[in-house]
């Protein structure tokens, strides 16, 4: 692809996630191009310049050089989790329109300053919440928005992985630490928010495995998240890391509503005789790249139209300010309530 | 070998134990029964060779050849049944739930102390398939040190509205009625529930339930080493799932209903166990089998009136948390 005036330029920050970006460089149907790449390892920065050696790609391990320059329009943000405030505020204040990976970030007050952030540069804002982006829980999405399952009467969502490969690839995780309540359950938490709504309050029990002696010992990293949402529905959530990778999908939904139930990939409608099991099938996806393609062209289709994103900062926010509500609950030992008045 | 007898009060659920008078390998007959519809008796009676049929529970008691009485009733009529027929030196086997109030526990608990008869709840979910086979790799250590447990029921209830209507006239209370199930599928799992946190709504999938009572749960759970663990109850469209689905997580390996991960297996493959397809009545008559055989050999049996105490008593604390807005609340467990 040559650089033409039409493109829109897009810089990615953070390699490891963020190299999934460079795909959509083979869109003929985007306009959307990456031109620069940033990563602390320049290593790294050389060796996925080096995958696409057919791409104009500016390479640099100094993020900031990446937001001084004029042909990149948005800013793909995949650093480490507790980097991504000051990524993301760099990024609207030099004036660019950012796409940052999940979690938005790690607290209730970088959140609210995110939404600020946002507000005061007019700048579009795309959280990276990949669940949203996957085919199953788009078709459960469908079938609730369409009526097909009725009035949701419960709905319950899921996150386990084994981290101890996890902590092989990025080690960061182990040694930063990740928190795994913001860079974990932000998954479950925001499928289910996706689903049923805003969430009123939390209850939360966490727990330290101690299955990998790299994460710091004590520090939790397993999560049962029980939810009330603002509608009365109650929901529940599992976000759990330190385990034996299950025989389960890494990412579950489940969604029970007065005409249907749906779990998984399976369907069950009250509207078909006898109740026989649906199952979707889906064709099989590695990886992330085509969940971060398919935001990537929604962010697209935005800018041109002058849209909000749909996981956009207030969303982001949202999701994090019910992580931020259950490590309360654990510190206080009772529910809490989540501030969404963003 | 001995052969007990057996007397059986109400035909809906306790149905399921008929079969055994079929069964020679079964230490025990069906000796009597009694239901409040009379047409059930009679066809029971003529179906499997039964002698005594009564819509007079007293009758029942009253029958020197029956030792063992099988309470199958609403559950509201558990308490009263049970301690009157340990007082007529019946052994007793109680569906669950065995009670649905800590004070008629303690009744029990003290009549079977009074009288030296023996209780058994029958939690028939300790006793299909999945659920033994998940016991049975965490005994073998195969799991490593358990961690997480949990044990979700999800179940349309409207056919079974159908057929008993008691559960939504009287009502039926669900985490009692219902939870019961998954408690002690936890106990029988992990040991003793120390402390549960939970919410409850009405969903209002059918609304025949009275709209200001509650159908839907969720619940954490606190064992007595720390461990944590979950529960649910969801009434929905019938599900795409067991009705009581387990997850148990250990420090080398997952289990979870029908497939099993195991660290110590290289490249960790997904193992798929593929049990044979099995009436709920199974399950039923598994517990009755462990009750008899143990009268007769004079050993514990797996679950007495202590144990039926104990899961009443995570409802209490269940219902506390829910009254308090989800305030973790302790589970007496002295009894």
């Amino acid at each position: 692809m040559t650089s033409s005036s039409s493109e829109i330029g897009v810089g990615v920050i953070g390699l490891g996630m963020g190299r999934n970006m460079l795909g959509i460089n083979y869109d003929a149907n985007s306009r959307l191009a990456v031109r620069a790449i940033c990563d602390v390892n320049p290593n790294a920065v050389a060796r996925i310049a080096g995958e696409h050696s057919g791409q104009t790609l500016f390479q640099t391990d100094e993020y900031r050089e990446i937001l001084d320059r004029s042909d990149i329009e948005i800013v793909g943000i995949y650093s480490p989790d507790h980097m991504h405030m000051r990524h993301i505020r760099d990024a609207l204040e030099a004036g660019k329109h950012v796409i940052c990976t999940k979690p938005m970030v790690v607290s209730l007050d970088e959140a609210k300053a995110t939404v600020d952030l946002v507000r005061r540069t007019g700048r579009k804002f795309l959280v990276g919440q990949t669940c949203r982006f996957v085919p199953r829980f788009m078709a459960a999405k469908k079938l609730l928005d369409d009526g097909d399952l009725g009035r949701l009467l419960f709905a319950e969502s899921h996150y386990v992985h084994d981290m101890r490969p996890v902590f092989d690839a990025t080690p960061w995780r182990a040694s930063a630490p990740q928190d795994f309540m913001y860079g974990g359950a932000c998954h479950p938490v925001d499928l289910l928010r996706w689903f049923a709504g805003d969430i009123l309050e939390v209850s939360c029990y966490g727990q330290a495995s101690g299955m990998d002696a790299r994460y710091p010992g004590g520090k939790m990293d397993n999560f049962l998240i029980n939810v009330k949402f603002e509608n009365g529905v109650i929901g529940r959530i599992m976000a759990v890391f330190g385990l034996v990778e299950p025989p389960q999908h890494m990412n579950g939904l489940s969604v029970y509503g007065t005409r249907g139930s749906f779990v998984e990939e399976i369907a069950v409608f009250d509207k078909f005789m006898n109740q026989p099991d649906w199952t979707l099938k889906f064709r099989p996806e590695a990886g992330h790249g085509n969940e971060v393609l398919r935001y990537m062209r929604h962010f697209e289709e935005c800018l041109i139209e002058d849209k909000k994103p749909t996981v956009n900062e207030i969303e982001g926010a949202k999701c994090i300010s019910a992580c931020w509500a259950a490590w309360k609950s654990i510190e206080s030992g009772q529910p809490e309530k989540v501030f969404n008045d963003f | 070998m001995a052969n007990l007898g057996i007397g059986i009060i109400g035909l809906g659920m306790g149905r399921s134990l008929l079969p055994i008078n079929g069964d020679p390998s079964f230490p025990a007959t069906v000796r009597g029964i009694c239901d409040v519809r009379l047409e059930r008796v009679d066809a029971a009676k003529a179906e499997h060779g039964i002698e005594f049929g009564t819509d007079s529970y007293d009758a029942l008691l009253d029958r020197s050849d029956i030792d063992l009485i099988a309470v199958y009733t609403p559950d509201g009529l558990h308490r009263d049944q049970t301690v009157q027929a340990l007082e007529a030196g019946k052994h007793v086997l109680v569906t669950k739930p065995m009670t649905v109030s800590t004070e008629e526990s303690e009744a029990i608990v003290g009549a079977a102390r009074r009288t030296g008869k023996r209780v058994m709840p029958a939690q028939t979910f300790r006793y299909v398939l999945p659920h033994l086979t998940a016991k049975k790799f965490i005994d073998l250590g195969e799991l490593g040190d358990i961690y997480f447990v949990a044990a979700d029921y999800y179940q349309d209830l409207r056919p079974v509205y159908d057929y008993s209507p008691w559960r939504y006239e009287i009502p039926q209370d669900f985490v009692y009625g219902g939870l019961s199930h998954n408690i002690d599928t936890m106990r029988f799992l992990k040991g003793e529930i120390v402390e549960v946190a939970a919410y409850g709504s009405y969903s209002g999938l059918d609304n025949r339930y009275p709209r200001d009572k509650h159908e839907t749960f969720v619940v954490n759970v606190k064992f007595e080493d720390g461990t944590l663990g979950r529960i649910a109850m969801a009434p929905c469209v019938r599900p795409p799932l067991p009705n009581i689905y387990v997850q148990v997580f250990g420090t080398s390996g997952t289990f979870v209903e029908n497939q099993i991960v195991l660290d110590g297996i290289a490249g960790q493959p997904i193992i798929d166990f593929d049990y044979a397809q099995e009436a709920y009545a199974a399950a039923e008559q598994r517990v009755a089998r462990n009750f008899v055989e143990s009268i007769i050999a004079d050993v514990p049996q797996d679950l007495n009136e202590v144990d039926g105490a104990r899961v009443t008593a995570v409802g209490d604390a269940i219902w506390e948390s829910i009254g308090s807005g989800g305030t973790p609340v302790k589970v007496r467990l002295d009894f």
